[in-house]
């Protein structure tokens, strides 16, 4: 038993009391304070709701529709309510909290759909997965929390660097939104934007120019519309140009320095820009610093077109700017002044002066005195096939006494002659006038009257003729020839005496041949009386004979 | 002592059944003779573990409805599903019998099971008019049913394994899986800790005034 004793005693149970809390609550416990840090930790990092109005709720599905922003999902679309005027609709979301710095008044919110256009295809992605609400952050310092969603994508994200600026067309050059901006030819921006001006009748655009590209744009940066094909025929023949593939279809903005002008300073954002029709018209209506002249033309300025160069011997000075077709009759103190005014510009930069005050001063100064010497203005005609002129400087013959200079339309007059045209034409009808003039009728009858004489001249001649041969068939005037004869063959007798065999010619040689040896003969006592005219006198000592003389070296 | 335990119990008797296998032993003997495992009269803190296990559950139970059981990416769009959004997606889509398995094993149970357990917890503590006999029934019934409620978490862990073709079908599980599958858990761990001897003591109340 006793052995058995420890055994006994190890099996003896101890009977206790438990704690009368379990540890376990512990878990329940836990789990609240889980489930509490968690109701907390949401409440807490609720991201804001922001309501966002849209004209309709298309694609919109409240749950599911999601709020992104460069495709990250940052929220999603809670509800969709009509608005209080049932024009339109609310979009409640909810956004993640980390964006609540983004939510600036300027933040940009649209619907992202599959959309076909001009510029491509887009939100294809939304196809499959359903429209989603696009969002990009503004800039603005002052938050908000309700928006005006915009109902067609922005051009360009307002994150983007870049410069816009802004354009003006006279006419509409069909540029959409969304087109490209071109140099050359290689895509650096879009137009943004494009507005009727219904007071200036003037299309404006906005183009956007992206960041390391908008360094392009300078000063002296124009630009031009590049839309499709280019098709001109002109005097120099026929002219087709064609952009990229991308214009053709769809147009675009091209921008370039002109290779006639220096690069320039920096743009100058605030001012618009004027957008030529093509490039052609960038070289010749580009807008010059100018000095403006009045030409007063006697001739007609029929093909005169505003825009039509100006030139000197070939060489552009500047532009006709205005032909004012109404005559300033009167003006000028003049009650008979009927000629018409054409207002030009000259436009120093053109010729290769700065484009500055300073050269439109010394350009004008220039034209001013040179109208002193004989520059005058002409019409011209710049194409025979269109019958356009142009305006052509030129000397011609000084106008003597051209004191003070006219002024007429506000501006100097530079004077004029009659054109190139109008000369001949005026040349041709002198030469008309003067056929015109001449007395055709005196002169037939005079000729005829010359006839008349001329007639009776003609008897005359004939009674003459007549006369002569009566007095050839008389018979002394037959014996004349041979009395002549006779006398002919006296005067050969006479001849025959001087004859070569004749004794007269032999004798005269001899006596000839004498003369000419007795000269010989004499010519050493010649000579010798020459070198020494006294040897006739004195006895002549042989003097030395002559050495020939060289050339002395020394 | 032998005021807690009802008469004709063998705890009144002064012996212990080991819960382990079984072996009826004495109640002075701390471990069981034959397999060497603890003897309780009771199970310690029996009542106190189911309810804290209970109410855990019940916490889970919340977000486990709230929060989405499936993330459900369809060409691209995505759907997050909750138990009873799925269930209500389901029976419009026409899939009624779907709908109604479901809406039993992954509602239904869970709260029938919370109910019982509940319940018996209430009589074990405070007594009640059903029978011993019934109230182990009930408890029965909560370990027969309990396991079904893991179907649920079973389809979403079989769709996340098999479908995974990317945008344009793909399923993952959300985070009301796991709150689900713990509150699944935590209420078998209660009907587990729950010690069925305690049903036929005398109502804990009474023992307290009797002492």
């Amino acid at each position: 038993m006793t052995e058995n004793t420890p055994e006994v005693t190890a099996q003896q149970a101890t009977i206790t009391n438990r704690d009368r809390i379990s540890k376990v609550w512990l878990i329940p416990l836990i789990a609240l304070m889980i489930g509490g840090w968690m109701v907390l930790d949401t409440y807490l990092n609720k991201g804001p709701e922001i309501v966002i109005t849209f004209a309709n709720a298309q694609g919109l599905e409240a749950g599911k529709t999601r709020v992104k922003t460069l495709n990250v999902d940052i929220g999603y679309v809670d509800k969709v309510l009509l608005n209080d005027n049932h024009d339109g609709v609310q979009v409640h979301a909810v956004l993640d909290p980390q964006v609540k710095g983004m939510l600036s008044q300027n933040a940009q919110f649209w619907v992202v759909r599959p959309r076909i256009g001009r510029g491509g295809i887009s939100g294809l992605g939304t196809l499959t997965s359903g429209s989603y609400i696009e969002f990009v952050a503004g800039d603005s310092a002052t938050e908000a929390l309700v928006f005006v969603g915009l109902e067609e994508a922005p051009i360009t994200a307002k994150g983007i660097a870049g410069v816009r600026l802004n354009l003006v067309s006279e006419k509409g050059d069909s540029l959409s939104i969304g087109e490209p901006v071109l140099y050359r030819g290689f895509e650096v921006g879009q137009v943004e934007r494009s507005t009727f001006d219904i007071g200036n009748r003037q299309v404006h655009y906005q183009i956007f120019i992206k960041s390391p590209y908008s360094e392009l744009l300078t000063q002296n940066t124009y630009f031009w519309n590049s839309s499709g094909v280019d098709f001109s025929a002109t005097a120099e023949g026929i002219n087709v140009n064609v952009g990229s593939l991308e214009s053709i279809i769809s147009g675009g903005v091209t921008f370039d320095v002109p290779t006639d002008l220096p690069l320039g300073g920096a743009i100058d954002i605030s001012q618009d820009h004027v957008l030529y029709p093509n490039k052609k018209s960038v070289y010749e209506q580009r807008q010059y610093k100018a000095k403006q002249f009045t030409i007063l033309f006697e001739d007609s300025v029929r093909g005169l077109q505003v825009g039509a160069p100006v030139e000197y011997r070939g060489i552009r000075l500047g532009t006709v700017k205005n032909v004012i077709s109404m005559l300033n009759i009167g003006t000028n103190g003049n009650a008979s002044e009927r000629r018409i005014p054409v207002i030009i510009s000259i436009e120093p930069a053109r010729i290769g002066l700065d484009d500055n005050q300073q050269s439109i001063d010394k350009i004008s100064r220039l034209l001013e005195q040179e109208t002193q010497q004989g520059l005058k203005a002409s019409l011209k005609s710049g194409s025979l096939l269109t019958g356009s002129l142009f305006v052509d400087l030129d000397y011609y013959q000084a106008d003597l006494g051209l004191e003070s200079i006219e002024q007429s339309n506000g501006f100097t007059v530079i004077p004029s002659v009659a054109g190139s045209l109008a000369q001949i034409e005026q040349k041709v009808f002198s030469i008309l006038d003067k056929f015109e003039q001449m007395p055709i009728n005196l002169t037939i009858e005079s000729i005829n009257k010359m006839l008349l004489n001329a007639n009776s001249t003609m008897e005359e001649l004939n009674l003459a003729v007549t006369q002569i041969k009566e007095l050839l068939s008389q018979s002394q005037t037959q014996a004349i020839p041979k009395n002549i004869n006779q006398a002919l063959s006296e005067l050969s007798n006479t001849l025959n005496g001087f004859n070569q065999q004749a004794p007269v010619y032999g004798e005269l040689e001899q006596t000839l041949i004498q003369f000419q040896q007795l000269m010989r003969e004499a010519q050493p006592f010649i000579k010798e009386l020459n070198n020494k005219p006294n040897s006739l006198i004195f006895e002549s000592k042989a003097g030395q004979d002559p050495q020939p003389k060289g050339k002395t070296n020394d | 002592m032998s005021v807690y335990y009802n008469q004709g119990s063998a705890a009144a008797a002064g012996l212990v059944s080991c819960t382990e296998c079984g072996l009826v032993a004495s109640n002075k003997l701390p471990k069981c003779p034959r397999c060497n495992a603890r003897l309780h009269a009771r199970s310690p803190h029996s009542l106190q573990i189911t309810l804290a296990l209970l109410i855990t559950a019940l916490v889970l139970f919340i977000p486990a409805n709230l929060l989405p059981m499936m993330v459900t990416e369809q060409l691209g769009e995505v759907e997050h599903n909750t138990i009873i959004g799925g269930i209500i997606l389901l029976w419009q889509e026409g899939s009624q019998p779907i709908a109604i398995v479901v809406f039993i094993a992954s509602v239904i149970v869970p709260v029938i099971k919370f109910i019982i357990l509940f319940f018996l917890c209430y009589c074990a503590a405070f007594g009640s008019a059903l029978s011993a006999k019934t109230r182990v029934n009930l408890y029965r019934l909560t370990e027969l049913i309990g396991r079904w409620s893991m179907v649920d978490i079973f389809v979403v862990a079989v769709l996340v394994a098999l479908i995974h073709l990317d945008h344009l079908l793909n399923v993952e599980p959300g985070n009301g899986t796991i709150a689900f599958a713990g509150v699944i858990i935590l209420t078998m761990f209660a009907a587990n800790a729950f010690d069925p001897r305690i049903l036929w003591d005398q109502p804990l109340t009474k023992r307290i005034n009797n002492k």
